[in-house]
């Protein structure tokens, strides 16, 4: 199982988080200084510029007035930045969801709905990883056809150049450029939809 | 690697491989990694491996499904590494939001004391020594039953009121004086030890004497402390016999109304405590 970075002179995520809950002096500075840029970058990666700063303010206000409780129900041994990484996306959609019902005029169909609570933050220790596979289904199933072949023999079946190019009947450099975009689009796909694993792109 | 369009471009993804290692990754194996392996996948995300290496890793990423959550892991930290960071007014404006940490009592009144808290440790420290070393003994002997014993010496020049009759003996067949009922005095052997921490104590005014003497005077147990007064006789005989472990030592009790002429060869009697005339048998 991954563990968070940590230097050896440095609390582990498991120390760093009880002394969160128990309301040891400084821990939440620790706490901010290890973790803050992480969950800056979570939200920049789902929000619109103009609302990063509100979304992390909120992100935070809301950790405390609720004592923690997010850290709480963190799964010790699973990782910290990845459960955090899920935790945040889930308020930035409630951000937006909440924004939007704000926005709709009085009278539609917003007030016949019930009022959800918010998205309640995933506590189960399922593999991070098969969230991720599941993403990667589903920007594979948005390509075209002929890409989606060159990406599910490359990644799936694992089969090399020369098998994949006689089963599609072409040549070695159409297929190397064919399987190079293929996968290009693939990845932009897995980047709209998971934008926290991406690098920032300005 | 992670080679990816420059900043601002929209244009298509580059080629990732360390992405579609790990979205090709079936789940199916979940091998704990050992140090060389994560340290091999750590070296992979961060661009340092050769490209045979890096097909190790690879290959490790796609097999093994810990390999690719290690790997997701790293590259959602990297990813946050090179994302902007986050303003300073807002980091402010947060921690200033943050409650106070939570602390007990006591230890709150520890912080208010500012930079005096240590001097005043240092003066409870000092405070605490004084007391062990000097009032703990005292207390000890205070908390007994009839407080510390006194003792006192006295020089005895007229030693005829001390002769008892028991003490007679009479040459020949004569008739030999019958057997004391009540004696006002008792006859004891003491350990001499004892005897020797008496005349410690004696020649000490300050220091109090052991209580060991206290079975030896068949106290009355009116609670009243005692006062011990050692004939100076007895003292030139424990020094000169030094050796011995035991002594005979008469003991009269001066409250006991038969002792009334005795009473006057000691002095000025204390008020407020049993006394007693430690002396030897003529």
């Amino acid at each position: 199982m991954p563990r968070a970075p940590a230097a050896a002179t440095e609390p582990s995520d498991i120390e760093l988080v009880d002394n969160v809950l128990r309301a040891a002096p400084g821990a939440v500075e620790a706490f901010y200084r290890r973790h803050s840029q992480l969950i800056y970058h979570c939200i920049r990666s789902r929000a619109d510029r103009q609302d990063v700063d509100d979304i992390f303010q909120a992100f935070f206000e809301r950790l405390m007035s609720r004592n923690y409780r997010v850290l709480q129900l963190w799964q010790r041994g699973s990782s910290l930045p990845m459960y955090l990484a899920k935790v945040v996306r889930n308020f930035t959609i409630d951000f937006h969801r909440a924004r939007r019902r704000r926005e709709e005029a009085v009278g539609g169909t917003s007030e016949l709905e019930p009022f959800a609570g918010p998205a309640a933050e995933t506590i189960s220790a399922a593999s991070h990883l098969r969230e991720l596979r599941h993403i990667g289904i589903r920007a594979w199933a948005a390509l075209e056809p002929r890409d989606r072949k060159l990406v599910c023999d490359r990644l799936h079946r694992d089969l090399d150049n020369d098998a994949i190019a006689r089963r599609l009947q072409l040549s070695a450099g159409t297929l190397r450029t064919a399987l190079s975009r293929a996968q290009a689009r693939h990845l932009g796909e897995v980047r709209r939809l998971a934008p926290e694993f991406f690098p920032d792109r300005g | 690697m992670s080679a990816h369009p420059p900043d601002g471009s929209d244009g298509p993804e580059a080629v990732d491989p360390v992405m579609l290692a790990v979205l090709s990754n079936r789940g199916r194996e979940a091998t704990p990694l050992s140090s060389d392996q994560e340290r091999l996948l750590d070296d992979w995300v961060a661009g340092r491996l050769a490209p045979a290496d890096a097909e190790r890793a690879a290959a490790l990423t796609k097999q093994n499904t810990l390999a690719a959550e290690r790997v997701l892991e790293r590259r959602l930290l990297q990813a946050a590494r090179q994302s902007p960071p986050v303003p300073q007014d807002l980091t402010a404006r947060i921690l200033e939001a943050a409650p106070p940490p939570r602390i007990s009592a006591p230890a709150a009144w520890w912080r208010s004391l500012g930079r005096w808290r240590w001097q005043g440790l240092a003066g409870a420290v000092a405070l605490a020594a004084i007391v062990a070393v000097v009032g703990v003994p005292l207390w000890q002997q205070t908390m007994q039953d009839g407080g510390p014993i006194q003792v006192a010496m006295v020089t005895i020049n007229d030693r005829n009121p001390l002769f008892e009759p028991s003490d007679v003996r009479r040459r020949g067949p004569g008739p030999q004086p019958g057997p004391v009922v009540e004696q006002r005095f008792h006859d004891v052997e003491v350990p001499t030890s004892i005897l020797k921490g008496l005349l410690a104590a004696a020649a000490s005014p300050r220091s109090a004497a052991s209580r060991e003497i206290e079975p030896y005077l068949s106290m009355s147990g009116d609670g009243r402390p005692a006062h011990v007064i050692v004939d100076s006789a007895l003292k030139a005989k424990i020094d000169a016999s030094a050796d011995n472990e035991r002594m005979l030592v008469r003991i009269y009790d001066l409250e006991d109304p038969r002792t009334a002429d005795i009473r006057p060869l000691v002095g000025s009697l204390p008020k407020g405590r049993r006394i007693y005339l430690l002396t030897l048998k003529p």
